[in-house]
Protein backbone atom coordinates (compact mmCIF):
# COMPACT_ATOMS: atom_id res chain seq x y z
CA UNK A 1 0.00 0.00 0.00
CA UNK A 2 2.82 2.40 0.87
CA UNK A 3 4.17 2.05 -2.63
CA UNK A 4 0.93 3.38 -4.10
CA UNK A 5 1.40 6.81 -2.55
CA UNK A 6 4.56 7.39 -4.58
CA UNK A 7 3.08 6.44 -7.92
CA UNK A 8 2.58 9.16 -10.48
CA UNK A 9 -0.91 10.25 -11.45
CA UNK A 10 -0.37 8.70 -14.86
CA UNK A 11 0.72 5.40 -13.37
CA UNK A 12 -2.18 5.31 -10.90
CA UNK A 13 -4.65 5.97 -13.70
CA UNK A 14 -3.06 3.17 -15.75
CA UNK A 15 -3.11 0.71 -12.82
CA UNK A 16 -6.76 1.48 -12.13
CA UNK A 17 -7.80 1.22 -15.76
CA UNK A 18 -6.01 -2.11 -16.15
CA UNK A 19 -7.67 -3.44 -12.98
CA UNK A 20 -4.33 -4.01 -11.29
CA UNK A 21 -5.36 -1.85 -8.40
CA UNK A 22 -8.72 -0.67 -7.11
CA UNK A 23 -9.52 3.02 -6.62
CA UNK A 24 -10.52 2.03 -3.08
CA UNK A 25 -7.00 0.76 -2.43
CA UNK A 26 -5.50 3.94 -3.87
CA UNK A 27 -7.69 6.24 -1.82
CA UNK A 28 -7.25 4.14 1.34
CA UNK A 29 -3.46 4.19 0.99
CA UNK A 30 -3.47 7.98 0.80
CA UNK A 31 -5.93 8.35 3.69
CA UNK A 32 -3.74 6.11 5.85
CA UNK A 33 -0.71 8.21 5.05
CA UNK A 34 -2.63 11.38 5.84
CA UNK A 35 -3.67 9.87 9.19
CA UNK A 36 -0.06 8.97 9.96
CA UNK A 37 1.68 12.17 8.88
CA UNK A 38 -0.72 15.06 8.72
CA UNK A 39 -1.03 15.68 12.46
CA UNK A 40 2.51 17.00 12.13
CA UNK A 41 2.56 18.27 8.54
CA UNK A 42 -0.81 20.09 8.67
CA UNK A 43 -1.25 19.97 4.94
CA UNK A 44 -5.01 19.42 5.14
CA UNK A 45 -7.70 21.64 6.59
CA UNK A 46 -10.46 19.15 5.73
CA UNK A 47 -9.97 15.48 4.89
CA UNK A 48 -12.97 14.34 2.85
CA UNK A 49 -12.67 10.74 4.02
CA UNK A 50 -16.27 9.54 3.55
CA UNK A 51 -16.96 11.23 0.23
CA UNK A 52 -13.57 10.12 -1.14
CA UNK A 53 -14.21 6.50 -0.18
CA UNK A 54 -17.71 6.68 -1.59
CA UNK A 55 -16.36 8.07 -4.86
CA UNK A 56 -13.68 5.38 -4.87
CA UNK A 57 -16.27 2.62 -4.48
CA UNK A 58 -18.29 4.10 -7.32
CA UNK A 59 -15.13 4.32 -9.42
CA UNK A 60 -14.34 0.69 -8.66
CA UNK A 61 -17.83 -0.35 -9.77
CA UNK A 62 -17.38 1.55 -13.03
CA UNK A 63 -14.08 -0.21 -13.69
CA UNK A 64 -15.70 -3.58 -13.10
CA UNK A 65 -18.62 -2.67 -15.38
CA UNK A 66 -16.29 -2.38 -18.34
CA UNK A 67 -17.50 1.12 -19.25
CA UNK A 68 -15.02 3.49 -20.91
CA UNK A 69 -13.02 5.35 -18.28
CA UNK A 70 -12.05 9.03 -18.22
CA UNK A 71 -8.32 9.89 -18.03
CA UNK A 72 -8.04 10.44 -14.27
CA UNK A 73 -10.42 7.68 -13.27
CA UNK A 74 -9.96 6.68 -9.65
CA UNK A 75 -7.02 9.01 -9.05
CA UNK A 76 -7.09 11.05 -5.82
CA UNK A 77 -6.33 14.75 -5.87
CA UNK A 78 -6.63 17.50 -3.28
CA UNK A 79 -7.59 21.15 -3.50
CA UNK A 80 -6.25 24.31 -1.96
CA UNK A 81 -9.04 25.34 0.37
CA UNK A 82 -10.21 28.21 -1.78
CA UNK A 83 -11.81 26.04 -4.46
CA UNK A 84 -15.53 25.80 -3.83
CA UNK A 85 -16.74 22.27 -3.24
CA UNK A 86 -20.39 21.34 -2.82
CA UNK A 87 -19.57 18.53 -0.39
CA UNK A 88 -17.05 20.17 1.96
CA UNK A 89 -16.48 23.58 3.54
CA UNK A 90 -14.31 26.14 1.75
CA UNK A 91 -12.49 28.23 4.34
CA UNK A 92 -9.70 29.97 2.39
CA UNK A 93 -7.68 29.13 5.48
CA UNK A 94 -9.67 31.67 7.45
CA UNK A 95 -11.77 31.87 10.58
CA UNK A 96 -14.15 34.16 8.74
CA UNK A 97 -15.20 31.42 6.32
CA UNK A 98 -14.91 28.48 8.72
CA UNK A 99 -17.79 26.13 8.02
CA UNK A 100 -18.76 27.98 4.84
CA UNK A 101 -20.46 25.50 2.50
CA UNK A 102 -20.66 26.57 -1.14
CA UNK A 103 -23.68 25.52 -3.14
CA UNK A 104 -21.69 24.23 -6.06
CA UNK A 105 -18.26 23.14 -7.19
CA UNK A 106 -15.80 25.50 -8.82
CA UNK A 107 -15.72 24.91 -12.57
CA UNK A 108 -12.32 23.19 -12.44
CA UNK A 109 -13.46 20.93 -9.61
CA UNK A 110 -16.46 19.84 -11.68
CA UNK A 111 -14.17 19.24 -14.63
CA UNK A 112 -11.69 17.20 -12.61
CA UNK A 113 -14.48 15.11 -11.11
CA UNK A 114 -15.85 14.51 -14.61
CA UNK A 115 -12.36 13.41 -15.64
CA UNK A 116 -12.47 10.77 -12.93
CA UNK A 117 -10.58 12.54 -10.17
CA UNK A 118 -11.49 11.79 -6.56
CA UNK A 119 -11.27 14.72 -4.17
CA UNK A 120 -9.34 13.70 -1.05
CA UNK A 121 -9.69 16.96 0.82
CA UNK A 122 -9.05 20.66 1.16
CA UNK A 123 -5.53 21.91 1.71
CA UNK A 124 -3.95 24.42 4.04
CA UNK A 125 -2.87 27.83 2.79
CA UNK A 126 -1.81 31.28 3.87
CA UNK A 127 -5.02 32.89 5.09
CA UNK A 128 -7.02 34.13 2.07
CA UNK A 129 -3.93 33.44 -0.08
CA UNK A 130 -2.42 36.72 1.10
CA UNK A 131 1.14 35.68 1.96
CA UNK A 132 4.06 33.86 0.34
CA UNK A 133 5.24 31.92 3.40
CA UNK A 134 2.17 29.72 3.90
CA UNK A 135 1.54 30.87 7.48
CA UNK A 136 -1.78 30.06 9.06
CA UNK A 137 -2.77 31.09 12.57
CA UNK A 138 -6.13 29.33 12.49
CA UNK A 139 -5.30 25.83 11.25
CA UNK A 140 -1.59 25.72 12.02
CA UNK A 141 1.23 26.46 9.62
CA UNK A 142 2.05 23.61 7.24
CA UNK A 143 5.40 21.95 7.88
CA UNK A 144 7.92 21.70 5.04
CA UNK A 145 8.57 17.94 4.78
CA UNK A 146 12.18 18.41 3.68
CA UNK A 147 13.22 19.24 7.24
CA UNK A 148 11.68 16.73 9.60
CA UNK A 149 13.35 18.22 12.65
CA UNK A 150 12.71 21.95 12.52
CA UNK A 151 9.63 23.81 11.35
CA UNK A 152 10.37 25.46 8.04
CA UNK A 153 7.89 27.23 5.80
CA UNK A 154 6.43 25.33 2.89
CA UNK A 155 6.04 28.52 0.88
CA UNK A 156 2.70 29.99 0.04
CA UNK A 157 0.18 30.67 -0.36
CA UNK A 158 -0.57 27.12 -1.57
CA UNK A 159 1.42 25.64 1.31
CA UNK A 160 -0.75 22.58 1.93
CA UNK A 161 -0.68 21.72 -1.78
CA UNK A 162 3.12 21.78 -1.78
CA UNK A 163 3.42 19.72 1.39
CA UNK A 164 0.74 17.16 0.52
CA UNK A 165 2.22 16.38 -2.89
CA UNK A 166 5.83 16.35 -1.66
CA UNK A 167 5.05 14.10 1.30
CA UNK A 168 3.00 11.57 -0.66
CA UNK A 169 -0.34 12.53 0.90
CA UNK A 170 -1.78 13.00 -2.58
CA UNK A 171 -0.28 12.58 -6.05
CA UNK A 172 -1.57 15.88 -7.36
CA UNK A 173 -3.21 19.04 -6.10
CA UNK A 174 -4.52 22.38 -7.23
CA UNK A 175 -3.07 25.67 -6.11
CA UNK A 176 -3.63 29.29 -7.03
CA UNK A 177 -1.04 31.90 -7.94
CA UNK A 178 -1.39 35.69 -7.69
CA UNK A 179 2.25 36.59 -7.07
CA UNK A 180 3.86 33.14 -7.06
CA UNK A 181 1.62 31.03 -4.84
CA UNK A 182 1.86 27.86 -6.93
CA UNK A 183 5.50 28.22 -7.88
CA UNK A 184 6.89 29.25 -4.49
CA UNK A 185 5.60 26.20 -2.57
CA UNK A 186 6.47 24.01 -5.55
CA UNK A 187 10.04 25.30 -5.32
CA UNK A 188 10.35 25.11 -1.53
CA UNK A 189 8.74 21.66 -1.38
CA UNK A 190 10.64 20.12 -4.33
CA UNK A 191 7.69 19.48 -6.63
CA UNK A 192 6.44 20.75 -9.98
CA UNK A 193 3.81 23.46 -10.29
CA UNK A 194 2.27 25.14 -13.30
CA UNK A 195 0.84 28.64 -13.42
CA UNK A 196 -1.01 28.59 -16.73
CA UNK A 197 -1.56 31.62 -18.95
CA UNK A 198 -4.07 34.11 -17.52
CA UNK A 199 -7.35 33.07 -19.13
CA UNK A 200 -6.36 29.46 -19.82
CA UNK A 201 -8.13 28.02 -16.75
CA UNK A 202 -11.39 29.18 -15.23
CA UNK A 203 -11.34 30.98 -11.89
CA UNK A 204 -15.10 30.57 -11.44
CA UNK A 205 -15.80 29.30 -7.95
CA UNK A 206 -12.26 29.96 -6.76
CA UNK A 207 -12.11 32.56 -3.99
CA UNK A 208 -10.12 35.57 -5.20
CA UNK A 209 -7.14 37.41 -3.82
CA UNK A 210 -6.82 39.85 -6.75
CA UNK A 211 -9.07 39.10 -9.72
CA UNK A 212 -6.80 40.52 -12.40
CA UNK A 213 -3.75 38.59 -11.22
CA UNK A 214 -5.20 35.31 -9.91
CA UNK A 215 -4.26 32.17 -11.81
CA UNK A 216 -5.26 28.61 -10.90
CA UNK A 217 -3.20 25.57 -11.79
CA UNK A 218 -1.91 22.11 -10.98
CA UNK A 219 0.86 20.94 -8.67
CA UNK A 220 2.32 17.43 -8.87
CA UNK A 221 5.60 15.55 -8.56
CA UNK A 222 6.36 15.87 -12.26
CA UNK A 223 5.64 18.16 -15.17
CA UNK A 224 4.03 15.18 -16.93
CA UNK A 225 1.50 14.88 -14.12
CA UNK A 226 0.87 18.63 -14.26
CA UNK A 227 0.07 18.16 -17.95
CA UNK A 228 -2.35 15.39 -17.12
CA UNK A 229 -4.16 17.57 -14.58
CA UNK A 230 -4.17 20.67 -16.78
CA UNK A 231 -5.89 18.91 -19.66
CA UNK A 232 -9.41 18.74 -18.22
CA UNK A 233 -9.00 22.06 -16.39
CA UNK A 234 -8.12 24.14 -19.44
CA UNK A 235 -10.55 25.88 -21.75
CA UNK A 236 -13.20 28.53 -21.96
CA UNK A 237 -15.82 28.80 -19.24
CA UNK A 238 -18.85 31.04 -19.61
CA UNK A 239 -18.80 31.55 -15.84
CA UNK A 240 -15.39 33.24 -16.05
CA UNK A 241 -15.37 36.02 -18.67
CA UNK A 242 -11.58 36.23 -18.55
CA UNK A 243 -11.18 32.73 -19.95
CA UNK A 244 -10.02 32.59 -23.54
CA UNK A 245 -11.45 30.70 -26.48
CA UNK A 246 -7.95 29.82 -27.68
CA UNK A 247 -7.93 26.08 -28.55
CA UNK A 248 -6.59 23.76 -25.86
CA UNK A 249 -3.52 21.77 -26.87
CA UNK A 250 -2.90 18.08 -26.18
CA UNK A 251 -0.55 18.60 -23.27
CA UNK A 252 0.42 14.99 -22.62
CA UNK A 253 0.85 14.49 -26.34
CA UNK A 254 3.29 17.40 -26.45
CA UNK A 255 5.69 15.65 -24.07
CA UNK A 256 7.99 14.21 -26.70
CA UNK A 257 11.14 14.40 -24.62
CA UNK A 258 12.64 16.24 -27.58
CA UNK A 259 13.94 19.80 -27.14
CA UNK A 260 16.68 19.81 -29.74
CA UNK A 261 16.97 23.35 -31.12
CA UNK A 262 14.65 24.89 -28.54
CA UNK A 263 15.76 28.46 -27.84
CA UNK A 264 16.17 29.11 -24.13
CA UNK A 265 16.71 32.59 -22.67
CA UNK A 266 18.48 32.62 -19.33
CA UNK A 267 17.25 35.59 -17.29
CA UNK A 268 20.41 36.69 -15.55
CA UNK A 269 19.99 40.40 -14.61
CA UNK A 270 17.59 40.88 -11.70
CA UNK A 271 16.78 37.14 -11.59
CA UNK A 272 19.75 34.73 -11.58
CA UNK A 273 22.22 37.30 -10.32
CA UNK A 274 20.07 38.00 -7.24
CA UNK A 275 19.80 34.38 -6.11
CA UNK A 276 21.97 32.74 -3.47
CA UNK A 277 25.14 31.02 -4.62
CA UNK A 278 23.93 27.43 -4.42
CA UNK A 279 20.73 28.35 -6.22
CA UNK A 280 22.70 30.07 -8.98
CA UNK A 281 24.89 27.01 -9.32
CA UNK A 282 21.84 24.77 -9.56
CA UNK A 283 20.33 26.89 -12.34
CA UNK A 284 23.64 27.02 -14.21
CA UNK A 285 23.88 23.24 -14.01
CA UNK A 286 20.31 23.02 -15.31
CA UNK A 287 21.35 25.21 -18.24
CA UNK A 288 24.17 22.78 -19.01
CA UNK A 289 21.69 19.91 -18.80
CA UNK A 290 19.38 21.66 -21.26
CA UNK A 291 22.28 22.30 -23.63
CA UNK A 292 23.13 18.59 -23.51
CA UNK A 293 19.56 17.92 -24.58
CA UNK A 294 20.06 20.12 -27.62
CA UNK A 295 18.63 23.42 -26.37
CA UNK A 296 20.26 26.65 -27.57
CA UNK A 297 20.76 28.85 -24.55
CA UNK A 298 21.50 32.54 -24.62
CA UNK A 299 21.25 35.37 -22.12
CA UNK A 300 18.01 37.33 -21.79
CA UNK A 301 16.84 40.25 -19.70
CA UNK A 302 13.64 42.04 -18.75
CA UNK A 303 14.31 45.72 -18.19
CA UNK A 304 11.02 46.35 -16.35
CA UNK A 305 11.66 43.63 -13.77
CA UNK A 306 12.54 46.15 -11.09
CA UNK A 307 9.08 47.70 -11.41
CA UNK A 308 7.19 44.47 -10.94
CA UNK A 309 7.18 44.73 -7.15
CA UNK A 310 5.51 48.14 -7.15
CA UNK A 311 3.03 47.28 -9.90
CA UNK A 312 2.10 44.02 -8.24
CA UNK A 313 1.69 45.72 -4.87
CA UNK A 314 -0.55 48.44 -6.29
CA UNK A 315 -2.84 45.91 -7.93
CA UNK A 316 -3.00 43.28 -5.18
CA UNK A 317 -3.37 45.73 -2.29
CA UNK A 318 -6.27 47.48 -4.03
CA UNK A 319 -8.11 44.45 -5.34
CA UNK A 320 -7.67 42.45 -2.13
CA UNK A 321 -9.02 45.30 -0.03
CA UNK A 322 -11.99 45.67 -2.36
CA UNK A 323 -12.87 42.00 -1.81
CA UNK A 324 -12.32 42.10 1.96
CA UNK A 325 -13.70 45.55 2.70
CA UNK A 326 -16.85 44.49 4.52
CA UNK A 327 -15.17 41.81 6.62
CA UNK A 328 -12.29 44.13 7.45
CA UNK A 329 -14.78 46.65 8.82
CA UNK A 330 -16.98 44.17 10.65
CA UNK A 331 -14.64 41.38 11.72
CA UNK A 332 -11.09 42.75 11.75
CA UNK A 333 -10.12 40.64 14.76
CA UNK A 334 -10.89 37.45 12.87
CA UNK A 335 -7.97 37.92 10.45
CA UNK A 336 -4.49 36.72 11.33
CA UNK A 337 -2.24 39.67 12.10
CA UNK A 338 -0.08 39.80 8.98
CA UNK A 339 -3.04 39.53 6.61
CA UNK A 340 -5.02 42.17 8.49
CA UNK A 341 -2.09 44.54 8.31
CA UNK A 342 -1.63 43.96 4.58
CA UNK A 343 -5.30 44.57 3.93
CA UNK A 344 -5.24 47.80 5.92
CA UNK A 345 -2.31 49.02 3.85
CA UNK A 346 -4.52 48.81 0.77
CA UNK A 347 -6.65 51.66 2.10
CA UNK A 348 -3.78 54.05 1.39
CA UNK A 349 -3.32 53.10 -2.26
CA UNK A 350 -5.14 55.59 -4.47
CA UNK A 351 -7.12 54.82 -7.58
CA UNK A 352 -4.48 56.55 -9.67
CA UNK A 353 -1.76 54.40 -8.12
CA UNK A 354 -3.76 51.26 -8.80
CA UNK A 355 -4.13 52.21 -12.44
CA UNK A 356 -0.48 53.14 -12.66
CA UNK A 357 0.22 49.54 -11.62
CA UNK A 358 -2.15 48.27 -14.30
CA UNK A 359 -0.53 50.50 -16.91
CA UNK A 360 2.93 49.33 -15.88
CA UNK A 361 1.62 45.85 -16.30
CA UNK A 362 1.02 46.43 -19.98
CA UNK A 363 4.67 47.45 -20.47
CA UNK A 364 5.75 44.37 -18.57
CA UNK A 365 3.58 42.05 -20.65
CA UNK A 366 4.66 43.60 -23.94
CA UNK A 367 8.31 43.23 -23.01
CA UNK A 368 7.92 39.54 -22.13
CA UNK A 369 6.08 39.02 -25.44
CA UNK A 370 8.90 40.73 -27.35
CA UNK A 371 11.55 38.72 -25.53
CA UNK A 372 9.73 35.50 -26.36
CA UNK A 373 9.93 36.36 -30.04
CA UNK A 374 13.64 35.53 -29.75
CA UNK A 375 13.23 32.58 -27.40
CA UNK A 376 10.85 29.64 -27.02
CA UNK A 377 11.15 29.73 -23.24
CA UNK A 378 12.87 31.78 -20.57
CA UNK A 379 14.37 30.30 -17.43
CA UNK A 380 15.05 31.80 -14.02
CA UNK A 381 15.25 30.65 -10.43
CA UNK A 382 11.81 30.37 -8.83
CA UNK A 383 12.99 31.94 -5.58
CA UNK A 384 16.28 33.53 -4.49
CA UNK A 385 16.20 31.54 -1.22
CA UNK A 386 15.25 28.11 0.01
CA UNK A 387 12.78 27.36 2.81
CA UNK A 388 13.40 29.45 5.91
CA UNK A 389 12.30 28.78 9.48
CA UNK A 390 8.75 29.64 10.44
CA UNK A 391 8.81 33.06 12.10
CA UNK A 392 12.06 34.09 10.43
CA UNK A 393 11.54 37.60 9.03
CA UNK A 394 14.88 38.19 7.32
CA UNK A 395 17.45 36.17 5.43
CA UNK A 396 20.94 36.93 4.18
CA UNK A 397 21.67 36.30 0.51
CA UNK A 398 25.40 36.50 0.05
CA UNK A 399 26.07 39.72 1.99
CA UNK A 400 22.68 41.35 1.73
CA UNK A 401 19.96 41.00 4.33
CA UNK A 402 16.48 40.98 2.84
CA UNK A 403 13.03 40.32 4.19
CA UNK A 404 11.78 36.83 3.52
CA UNK A 405 8.36 37.88 2.23
CA UNK A 406 9.50 40.10 -0.57
CA UNK A 407 12.40 37.78 -1.43
CA UNK A 408 10.02 34.89 -1.98
CA UNK A 409 8.01 36.72 -4.66
CA UNK A 410 10.91 38.60 -6.25
CA UNK A 411 11.21 36.30 -9.31
CA UNK A 412 7.63 35.10 -9.63
CA UNK A 413 5.33 38.15 -9.57
CA UNK A 414 6.65 39.42 -12.91
CA UNK A 415 4.77 36.63 -14.70
CA UNK A 416 1.53 37.20 -12.86
CA UNK A 417 1.66 40.73 -14.18
CA UNK A 418 2.54 39.54 -17.68
CA UNK A 419 0.14 36.58 -17.56
CA UNK A 420 2.56 34.17 -19.27
CA UNK A 421 2.60 30.46 -18.40
CA UNK A 422 5.33 29.26 -16.05
CA UNK A 423 6.26 25.85 -14.71
CA UNK A 424 8.48 25.52 -11.65
CA UNK A 425 10.49 22.31 -11.46
CA UNK A 426 13.03 21.10 -8.90
CA UNK A 427 16.60 21.57 -10.13
CA UNK A 428 18.76 20.79 -7.10
CA UNK A 429 19.12 20.69 -3.35
CA UNK A 430 21.25 22.52 -0.83
CA UNK A 431 23.67 20.54 1.31
CA UNK A 432 21.04 20.76 4.07
CA UNK A 433 18.67 18.89 1.78
CA UNK A 434 16.36 21.75 0.89
CA UNK A 435 14.94 21.90 -2.65
CA UNK A 436 15.71 24.54 -5.28
CA UNK A 437 13.27 25.42 -8.06
CA UNK A 438 13.62 26.68 -11.62
CA UNK A 439 10.98 28.59 -13.59
CA UNK A 440 10.36 27.83 -17.25
CA UNK A 441 8.36 30.65 -18.84
CA UNK A 442 6.60 30.33 -22.18
CA UNK A 443 4.57 32.32 -24.67
CA UNK A 444 0.97 33.09 -23.87
CA UNK A 445 -1.18 29.95 -24.22
CA UNK A 446 1.88 27.84 -25.06
CA UNK A 447 1.76 25.67 -21.96
CA UNK A 448 2.59 22.76 -24.25
CA UNK A 449 6.13 24.02 -24.92
CA UNK A 450 6.68 24.94 -21.26
CA UNK A 451 5.63 21.43 -20.20
CA UNK A 452 7.64 19.81 -22.99
CA UNK A 453 10.83 21.53 -21.84
CA UNK A 454 10.08 20.78 -18.18
CA UNK A 455 9.35 17.15 -18.94
CA UNK A 456 12.45 16.72 -21.10
CA UNK A 457 14.52 18.18 -18.27
CA UNK A 458 12.93 15.78 -15.80
CA UNK A 459 13.56 12.79 -18.08
CA UNK A 460 17.25 13.72 -17.95
CA UNK A 461 17.50 14.51 -14.23
CA UNK A 462 16.22 12.93 -11.03
CA UNK A 463 15.64 15.89 -8.70
CA UNK A 464 11.88 15.44 -8.94
CA UNK A 465 12.09 11.80 -7.86
CA UNK A 466 13.65 12.49 -4.46
CA UNK A 467 11.48 11.94 -1.42
CA UNK A 468 11.49 14.03 1.75
CA UNK A 469 12.53 12.54 5.09
CA UNK A 470 9.04 12.11 6.47
CA UNK A 471 7.23 8.86 7.05
CA UNK A 472 10.36 7.11 8.26
CA UNK A 473 10.30 5.57 11.77
CA UNK A 474 10.48 8.36 14.37
CA UNK A 475 13.83 9.12 15.96
CA UNK A 476 14.29 7.94 19.56
CA UNK A 477 15.24 11.38 20.80
CA UNK A 478 14.79 14.91 19.47
CA UNK A 479 17.56 15.81 17.08
CA UNK A 480 19.33 19.16 17.06
CA UNK A 481 18.07 21.78 14.59
CA UNK A 482 19.22 21.35 11.04
CA UNK A 483 21.96 23.71 9.90
CA UNK A 484 20.98 26.58 7.67
CA UNK A 485 21.58 26.16 3.97
CA UNK A 486 25.01 27.50 3.05
CA UNK A 487 23.73 29.44 0.07
CA UNK A 488 21.35 31.46 2.19
CA UNK A 489 22.71 31.58 5.71
CA UNK A 490 19.77 32.25 7.95
CA UNK A 491 19.87 35.07 10.43
CA UNK A 492 18.49 34.24 13.87
CA UNK A 493 14.75 33.80 13.81
CA UNK A 494 12.89 36.98 14.57
CA UNK A 495 9.20 37.64 14.97
CA UNK A 496 7.41 38.44 11.74
CA UNK A 497 7.39 42.20 11.56
CA UNK A 498 6.15 44.65 8.98
CA UNK A 499 8.79 44.91 6.29
CA UNK A 500 8.68 45.63 2.61
CA UNK A 501 5.15 45.74 1.15
CA UNK A 502 4.34 42.24 0.09
CA UNK A 503 2.60 41.11 -3.06
CA UNK A 504 2.19 37.62 -1.66
CA UNK A 505 -0.45 35.42 -3.10
CA UNK B 1 7.58 61.75 -0.99
CA UNK B 2 6.30 63.59 -4.02
CA UNK B 3 6.42 67.42 -4.09
CA UNK B 4 3.42 68.91 -2.36
CA UNK B 5 2.60 65.71 -0.54
CA UNK B 6 1.74 66.11 3.16
CA UNK B 7 3.90 64.31 5.69
CA UNK B 8 2.39 61.04 6.76
CA UNK B 9 1.20 60.92 10.36
CA UNK B 10 -1.54 59.13 12.30
CA UNK B 11 -3.82 62.17 12.10
CA UNK B 12 -3.68 62.34 8.31
CA UNK B 13 -4.03 58.59 8.05
CA UNK B 14 -7.05 58.68 10.35
CA UNK B 15 -8.75 61.12 7.96
CA UNK B 16 -7.92 58.99 4.92
CA UNK B 17 -9.09 55.82 6.67
CA UNK B 18 -12.27 57.51 7.90
CA UNK B 19 -13.12 58.62 4.35
CA UNK B 20 -12.94 54.95 3.38
CA UNK B 21 -15.13 54.01 6.32
CA UNK B 22 -12.51 52.61 8.70
CA UNK B 23 -12.44 53.56 12.34
CA UNK B 24 -8.96 52.53 13.37
CA UNK B 25 -7.48 53.33 16.77
CA UNK B 26 -4.50 55.60 17.35
CA UNK B 27 -2.41 52.54 18.12
CA UNK B 28 -3.46 50.78 14.92
CA UNK B 29 -2.69 53.89 12.88
CA UNK B 30 0.71 54.37 14.50
CA UNK B 31 1.59 50.79 13.62
CA UNK B 32 0.55 51.43 10.03
CA UNK B 33 2.68 54.55 9.52
CA UNK B 34 5.92 52.73 8.63
CA UNK B 35 4.01 50.24 6.51
CA UNK B 36 2.31 52.96 4.51
CA UNK B 37 5.54 54.97 4.23
CA UNK B 38 7.26 51.98 2.67
CA UNK B 39 4.28 51.34 0.39
CA UNK B 40 4.26 54.92 -0.88
CA UNK B 41 8.00 54.82 -1.46
CA UNK B 42 7.56 51.64 -3.44
CA UNK B 43 4.69 53.05 -5.49
CA UNK B 44 6.73 56.14 -6.26
CA UNK B 45 9.04 53.96 -8.36
CA UNK B 46 6.27 53.64 -10.93
CA UNK B 47 6.53 57.40 -11.53
CA UNK B 48 9.67 56.81 -13.56
CA UNK B 49 7.97 54.59 -16.12
CA UNK B 50 6.98 56.04 -19.53
CA UNK B 51 3.24 55.52 -19.11
CA UNK B 52 1.83 58.60 -20.87
CA UNK B 53 0.40 56.66 -23.84
CA UNK B 54 -0.12 53.36 -22.09
CA UNK B 55 -3.62 52.15 -21.35
CA UNK B 56 -4.15 50.03 -18.24
CA UNK B 57 -3.92 46.27 -18.49
CA UNK B 58 -7.58 45.94 -17.61
CA UNK B 59 -10.23 46.73 -20.18
CA UNK B 60 -13.88 45.86 -20.48
CA UNK B 61 -14.50 43.60 -23.46
CA UNK B 62 -18.12 43.49 -24.58
CA UNK B 63 -17.73 40.19 -26.39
Amino acid sequence: MDDLVWKSLAELARLVASKQVSPVEVVTAHLERIDALDPKLRAFITVMRESALEAARAAEARVLSGEPLPPLHGVPIALKDLYNTKDAPTTAGSKILAGSKPAEDATVVSRLRAAGGIILGKLNMHEFAYGPEGLNAHYGTAWNPWDARSHRIAGGSSSGSGVAVAAGLCPGALGSDTGGSIRIPASLCGISGLKPTYGRVSRAGVLPLAWSLDHVGPMARSAADCALLLQPMAGHDAKDPTTATVPVADYAGALSGEINGVRVGLLRPFFLEAAGLVLRQAIEQAVRDLVKLGARVDEASLSHAEHAHAASFAVIASEALAYHEVWLKRRPGDYQADVRERLKGGAFVSGAQYLRGQRARRLIRDEVDRTLERFDVLIAPTTPIVATSVGQAEVTIEHETVDVRSALTRFTRHFNLSGHPVCSVPCGFTTAGLPIGMQIVGRAFDEATVLRVADAYQRATDWHTRRPPVGAPPAAAPAPPAPAAPAVPAVPATPATPTTPTNAG
Amino acid sequence: MLPGMAELNPGLMRRIAALAGYDWTEEELRALVPVVERSLALLERLESLPLRDVEPGILFPMA
